[in-house]
């Protein structure tokens, strides 16, 4: 009923070391400066990166534990990934786009077509439909990256980034678009940003992590009130 | 048109002596050109052209040059993409074992498919034992010889554009729960397109001017294994005129090639990134 997540991952010199549990339903925020290894727990979450020790597991399923030799591939992990960039596939239509995750698991053209229409309609971007990704804005990029995600009904939603690459003029409303799209969502959802407001307008909970390490977890304003390191303290000192 | 201050800011002058070397390098290519131009018989042309052996070897080298082209499309790509992505050891070696066709003398390749494939070559006897098979002296002879060649050319192309391709559209599509082989035909594939059509150009370019390998290994029998590079070789201890024609179909088709190419070739492969 949830993602349990106790591991470490040894990349070239750096290790990152984590103790994972989110519910369906709840988002947390992860927090951290670059080079924390935030885009490393993604990454061994959604079956890119195998992890060296521990254990991933969701719904009680275990995805990758190297020592009963288990890893599930990326491809066959109920996992949906929204990346910094969208990487919306250039050479295809919005809505080709959005049915890809079914067409790939062999859903026929007609049904995946129908399935991403209805995506489309829930983040708002029907008349969009037939556009090429270059053709539509940063943040309408974002909305038909989430619903491609969707599509294949993951239960749990890795958003990398998501509003990093917009507009500092259009951030704030995108922000509060993705906070209510993501309350229809019944996933379980990690959000890893680098801005403290996108964990508080989008997060139940957060989780800060430094050199591959977790240094703090809690609720923005329990953690806010008593920071545990410099770096927290920087981070959440001019927004509360 | 160009506006006169457009023109005035886009060229940046060259300092005069490279000016000079440049002019006569152009000169260097150009003036073979000029001189095989001149003396073709213009008027002849399509006499020469209609003439039965003449026309024998234009349509067997159109066949046979896009029967490699199609040999190295579908042997090609698997490999350039296991070159590309592929991690074991000796990579290297691999990529160079399978291009060193591009630098070797073709003369010294139509040795090594001869004492190999040939009839009594360490793997051809084979063939002829049990298939009553044999390449040297046949069609097949022309197109494993010049598919030898011409392969490398799409191999690194097509290497390069996969190389340079964003991986993380490939991570994109198998989160989405693409097997690799569907988001090699629906991702990969349509991203480096130019230069799938760019490679495969080249490598029948290369065959149709395959001559060395070819008539090493597969000899030079008209109608089966005499191309036309092999036929103007010939044609000129017999009849210049024939050599001539046949220069000149095959420049204009390398320099449509390489015109039509021109940014496809160099600038292939920013498919993926937006």
């Amino acid at each position: 009923m949830t993602l349990d997540a106790r591991f470490s991952i040894v990349r070239h010199t750096f290790t990152l070391d984590v103790d994972v549990h989110v519910a369906p339903g709840e988002t947390l925020a992860v927090l951290g400066p670059n080079g924390a290894g935030k885009t490393t727990l993604l990454r061994a979450l959604a079956g890119l990166a195998p992890i060296t020790n521990g254990s991933i597991s969701l719904d009680g399923t275990v995805l990758d534990e190297p020592d009963h030799s288990v890893f599930v591939p990326v491809e066959k992990r109920p996992v949906g990934l929204v990346f910094q960039d969208y990487l919306l596939f250039p050479h295809m239509t919005v809505i080709e786009n959005v049915a890809f995750g079914l067409r790939a698991r062999g859903t026929v053209r007609e049904s995946a077509r129908a399935r991403a229409g209805e995506l489309l309609e829930w983040v708002g971007l029907s008349e969009h439909a037939e556009k090429k990704p270059g053709q539509i804005s940063g943040g309408q990029a974002q909305r038909v990256a989430l619903a491609r995600a969707m599509a294949v009904s993951p239960r749990l939603l890795l958003l990398d980034e998501p509003l990093a690459a917009l507009d500092v003029t259009t951030r704030r409303s995108v922000r509060t678009d993705l906070s209510h799209l993501l309350a229809n969502v019944d996933s379980a959802r990690i959000l890893v940003t680098h801005d403290p407001r996108d964990a508080r307008v989008l997060a139940d909970r957060m989780m800060i992590i430094e050199n591959g390490r977790i240094v703090q977890s809690g609720s923005f304003d329990s953690i806010a009130a008593n920071p545990a390191t410099p770096y927290v303290h920087e981070l959440l000192g001019d927004v509360s | 048109m160009k506006t006169a201050r457009s023109t005035r800011r886009a060229h940046d002058r060259a300092p005069w002596p490279v000016v000079i070397v440049a002019t006569l390098a152009i000169a260097f290519f150009a003036l073979p050109f000029i001189g095989l131009l001149g003396r073709t018989p213009w008027s002849d042309l399509f006499n020469v052209l209609g003439e039965s052996r003449v026309r024998t070897a234009l349509w067997l080298s159109i066949r046979t040059s896009v029967a490699s082209a199609i040999a190295s499309l579908t042997f090609g790509v698997p490999l350039a993409w296991v070159l590309a992505r592929g991690r074991f050891p000796g990579r290297s070696a691999v990529r160079a074992l399978c291009t060193m066709s591009m630098v070797l003398p073709p003369v010294v390749g139509g040795v090594a498919l001869f004492f190999s494939f040939g009839r009594q070559g360490v793997f051809g006897r084979f063939l002829d034992d049990w298939f009553s098979f044999q390449f040297t002296f046949s069609v097949w002879g022309v197109i494993l010889a010049q598919t030898f060649v011409a392969m490398p050319y799409l191999v690194l192309t097509v290497e390069a554009a996969i190389r340079q391709a964003d991986a993380r559209f490939e991570d994109a599509a198998r989160s989405l729960g693409g097997s690799r082989w569907y988001v090699f035909r629906r991702i990969t594939a349509p991203a480096i397109r130019p230069a799938l059509i760019a490679g495969a150009v080249l490598a029948w370019a290369r065959a149709l001017g395959e001559f060395g390998a070819t008539i090493t290994f597969a000899g030079n029998f008209p109608g089966t294994t005499q191309t036309m590079s092999i036929a103007t070789y010939l044609a000129l201890d017999t009849d210049a005129r024939e050599a001539l024609v046949l220069s000149v179909v095959m420049i204009a088709t390398s320099f449509a090639v390489l015109f039509g190419l021109r940014d496809r070739w160099m600038g292939a492969a920013t498919g993926m990134t937006r």
